[in-house]
């Protein structure tokens, strides 16, 4: 009897035991928890951002999926073993989000310093565009300098050509002023020479200016001179020192008493008397040419005593200013 | 005979305490989670004060269910369930945290990305107006 009770007990226990494992550990299906966590466990773990982005959450995946399988092998209840499955499950997805915000925040730090390189580059470039325009600027003023320099240039050469021009009008005014003096002079010359002539009473004649030596300086026959006709050499002695490039041609006349020859004999004479006389005064003989007409070329009637008297007569011819005598008789 | 009865009666012993144990390994013999359930709470205030109601209202609904529940079944003295529940509770607030500073992070690069993008087109091309 009390063997049979104990193997009656026996048996309820070993009926009891049977039940609780039966109901404790199913085997799990097939894509349980448990296999999930496993596998985004193992994701996780082999990447290296979120192992170092989360270390401490993969520890805790860790654990909890240790102890998931722990109980699993352990055959304890699928609701146990999911739970630690679901912690695991959970823990990894912490650590990826925290991994993906290291990530965002590496970026930032990242593009930050993008920013302040873009910003250094900016600023370059806006410094590089003003020294550009500084640039431009310097190039106009000194293409501004350039045109003014040349414009100093030309504004020295038009000087230059001013000056030369002033000087020139100065030599022309100066050349002017001397042609002026010296036209002047030769007009007071022109004039000297033809107040002497006039004061010597020369006449312009086709042979030149002829001056005639009237009867009153020669008598008669003779061939000495009256002290009136000696003034009138004078006048021409004067004249000739003057005008030393004149020379005069000394020419006798006579009346038509007495006969030819004698007449021309004494023609000859009366001019060579004046010849002697302007020789005296300081004349060079070489200036004086003599010459005797006779009675030829009267200048009145020879039937009357005033006509007589004006053929006889010494004209002296004055040359032109070369010393030449344009006509002869 | 006799020395089997005492044998068998050991074995019986044996086997009844085996029993006795694997009764009390399916059963809830745990403790009060009380400190799951703080832990659960602060995780949970943790992610609500962040904004996770706005970026991750999933998890934060379920993180805060669970508590209640863990709450409920604590209250109940089913503590092993509740302790589950209370580790669940703050696993889910803790991954509503982490999306939450994951999402304001990448909205942050967005916003630095837009910058420098528009940053790069001023570089680019240097006649538009000046962003500083």
């Amino acid at each position: 009897m009390k063997l049979h009770s104990i193997q009656l007990s026996g048996i309820a226990a070993s009926i009891c035991a049977s039940a609780l494992i039966v109901g404790c550990a199913t085997t799990p299906p097939e894509n349980s928890e448990l296999n999930q966590a496993q596998a985004v466990y193992t994701s996780a773990s082999n990447d290296p951002k979120v192992a170092q982005a989360a270390p401490k959450q993969l520890e805790k995946a860790s654990a909890a999926l240790d102890h998931s399988m722990a109980l699993e092998k352990a055959g304890e209840p699928q609701a146990d073993v999911d739970h630690y499955a679901y912690l695991t499950i959970q823990q990894v997805a912490i650590a990826q989000q925290l991994a993906d915000a290291d990530a965002a925040q590496a970026y930032i730090k990242q593009a930050s310093t993008q920013r302040n390189h873009m910003l250094l580059q900016a600023s370059q470039q806006q410094t590089q565009q003003a020294q550009m325009r500084t640039q431009d600027a310097n190039a106009q003023a000194q293409q501004s300098q350039i045109q003014a320099n040349n414009a100093n240039a030309q504004a020295q050469q038009s000087q230059l050509q001013a000056d030369s021009a002033n000087a020139q009008a100065q030599d022309a005014r100066m050349q002017t002023a001397a042609a002026t003096d010296l036209a002047a002079q030769s007009q007071q010359q022109n004039a000297d020479l033809q107040q002497q002539l006039t004061a010597l009473n020369a006449k312009k004649t086709n042979r030149g200016m002829v001056l005639t030596l009237g009867s009153v300086l020669f008598a008669t026959n003779k061939t000495a001179m009256s002290s009136g006709g000696a003034r009138s050499l004078d006048k021409l002695t004067q004249f000739m020192h003057d005008n030393p490039k004149r020379n005069v041609m000394v020419e006798g006349y006579t009346d038509s008493s007495g006969g030819t020859e004698y007449n021309q004999g004494l023609s000859s004479r009366r001019a060579d008397a004046v010849q002697s006389a302007l020789i005296s005064d300081g004349i060079n003989p070489q200036r004086i040419a003599t010459k005797g007409y006779g009675e030829g070329y009267p200048v009145a009637s020879n039937d009357t005593r005033s006509g007589r008297q004006q053929n006889r007569r010494v004209e002296i011819v004055i040359s032109d200013a070369n010393g030449d005598f344009p006509q002869t008789r | 005979m006799k020395i089997k009865s005492v044998l068998s009666g050991t074995s019986v012993a044996v086997v009844m305490l085996l029993t006795g144990i694997a009764i009390n390994g399916c059963t809830s013999a745990a403790p009060r989670p009380d400190d799951a359930l703080v832990r659960a709470k602060t995780a949970v205030d943790q992610a609500t004060t962040a904004g996770s109601g706005q970026y991750a209202p999933v998890d934060l609904n379920s993180a805060g269910s669970k508590l209640q529940s863990a709450n409920e079944e604590e209250a109940k003295g089913n503590y092993k369930q509740a302790k589950y529940l209370a580790e669940e509770s703050q696993v889910d607030a803790e991954l509503a945290l982490a999306k939450t500073q994951d999402a304001k992070a990448q909205e942050a690069a967005d916003q630095v990305r837009k910058g420098n993008q528009a940053l790069q087109d001023q570089v680019d091309q240097p006649n538009n107006p000046p962003l500083m």
